[in-house]
């Protein structure tokens, strides 16, 4: 198969602006069907923005600028026809803090079949709410108090139950933004499983500053620093033995 | 490579260092004691010898014990995880090189009260200051994490095998001259190639400097002249 076939995601020539600040410069990656792809770096270095490029959740910050090419299937998510809303059902998202909505375990997975159209009978929408939950590893934990309050659930279960969410809508790629930095090690140990199964049918973006849980995780990962992409390739190589100093740096906790 | 920003990793990676510094500077002593003690028919030096492979056993397993905490504490990657898994690895052939010293000054202890042993004209203490050398620049190359220094050890192991099979020859054709100091002879066969195992331990030690300055292992075979005679 031609490596051009597997792409989900395709990204080039990408300049960030927030008013005259550069916070992205000249970046290109490409996301392969499938797979996991972790971006790293230090604080600022401009990841969470890129990743929030990539479903456009930049829109909404006014004195943002995004330039340059992002193509989902070959087409240009930032093109005129396109519609955010839409976007977003086929590029989902899971935030840091687990954000589930005040309302029922149930309510919380139904809300986006019901308001996408995907479910046209109270049967159908049971199967999805069902079938998403065990897809985040969460039913069998929660299915005798699908009306419970979400925000009752424990750290974890919050954030799979968001994982739940966000595939409820079937996605093609799921960004992840530092998913499992309020997360006590046993929790993110079972969303780093989830993540493991989840890119069987979903390509994964994860943003994160555990070096151990990129390495862990991904099968690429890209290196950011002051907003330009350092380093970009196969986790196992960039964590044996990068190509770039300013990696090997980063990655071993050295004075870069 | 520039420093941690946690000073304390840094220091645990500088006592591996110097364990490892002693412990090649021990398995050095070990070895030219042996040799030394051998050429001079010092039989009172052999025990000592013999009793001081403890001390190198004993450092080796102090290698070993400060990598293994450094990594589970830490959980190193790239070249730090390299640095500290060729620590452990050339520990563990320094300790190796030690047993190859002890067992060269067992096996003189036998053979210079022969009275045929100052006949011999076989060189196998050339052939142990020969390895000497490649041990002092292989444990140079690394601690130095010299490249060129380490492949230079790599490719010369070819001189190595071409002065142990001289000897090897020498003693099986004295051998079938002299049947009665087969004995004697067995024991000069396997000193020699005591001798010449050290000298592949220290090409090992070379492909570790390599793994650890570039990732992976030189992807060219070492040249040999060892052919089974």
């Amino acid at each position: 198969m031609v490596e051009n076939d597997t792409l989900a995601l395709q990204t080039n020539n990408v300049y960030v602006h927030y008013g005259s600040k550069m916070a992205i410069n000249n970046v290109a990656v490409d996301f392969h069907k499938n797979q996991v792809t972790s971006l790293i770096g230090p604080s600022g270095c401009g990841k969470s923005t890129f990743l929030r490029c990539l479903n456009r959740m930049n829109d909404v910050i006014d004195i943002c600028k995004v330039q340059g090419e992002f193509h989902l299937n070959g087409i240009d998510i930032y093109g005129p026809e396109i519609q955010v809303e839409n976007l977003r059902k086929q590029v989902g998202m899971v935030f840091q803090k687990p954000n589930p909505f005040p309302k029922t375990i149930y309510e919380n997975v139904a809300y986006g079949p019901k308001i996408h159209g995907l479910a046209s009978t109270k049967s159908e929408l049971d199967d999805i709410v069902k079938d998403t939950l065990n897809r985040a590893g969460l039913y069998t934990e929660v299915k005798d108090r699908l009306d419970d309050i979400a925000t009752g659930l424990s750290g974890g279960q919050q954030q799979r139950l968001c994982i739940a969410r966000a595939i409820a809508i079937k996605p093609e790629i799921i960004l992840m933004d530092e998913p499992c930095s309020a997360l006590d090690p046993i929790a993110t140990a079972v969303i780093e499983e989830l993540i493991n199964e989840l890119k069987e049918n979903y390509t994964i973006v994860i943003v994160t500053h555990s070096m151990q849980q990129a390495a862990r995780i991904s099968d690429k990962t890209a290196y950011f620093h002051l907003g330009e992409m350092i380093e970009f390739g196969i986790t196992s190589n960039i964590f044996t033995n990068p190509n770039h100093e300013m990696t090997e740096a980063y990655i071993s906790g050295r004075i870069g | 490579m520039t420093q941690h920003i946690n000073s304390a990793f840094d220091a645990g990676l500088a006592d591996v260092n110097m364990q490892i510094a002693k412990l090649g500077a021990l398995a050095e002593t070990q070895l030219d004691n042996s040799l030394t003690a051998l050429k001079d028919k010092n039989i009172k030096k052999f025990d000592s010898i013999i009793e001081r492979d403890k001390k190198l056993d004993e450092l080796t397993a102090e290698v070993s014990s400060s990598v293994f905490e450094l990594i589970a504490l830490w959980s190193p990657i790239a070249y730090d995880l390299r640095s500290l898994l060729v620590a452990d690895r050339v520990g563990a052939i320094l300790e190796r090189v030690g047993d190859y010293s002890k067992n060269i000054a067992r096996r003189s202890q036998v053979i210079v009260t022969e009275e045929s042993f100052d006949r011999l004209p076989v060189n196998i203490v050339g052939l142990g200051e020969h390895v000497q050398g490649l041990l002092h620049r292989s444990l140079d190359a690394y601690m130095e994490n010299d490249l060129q220094k380490a492949m230079n050890i790599w490719e010369s192991d070819i001189d190595t095998d071409r002065l142990y099979l001289s000897i090897f020859k020498e003693i099986v054709s004295y051998m079938s001259d002299n049947p009665d100091d087969a004995k004697m002879l067995t024991h000069m066969i396997f000193i020699s190639k005591n001798l010449e195992r050290v000298g592949d331990y220290t090409t090992s030690i070379a492909k570790q400097t390599y793994f650890l300055s570039e990732g992976e292992y030189p992807d060219t075979k070492r040249p040999k002249a060892m052919t089974t005679y």
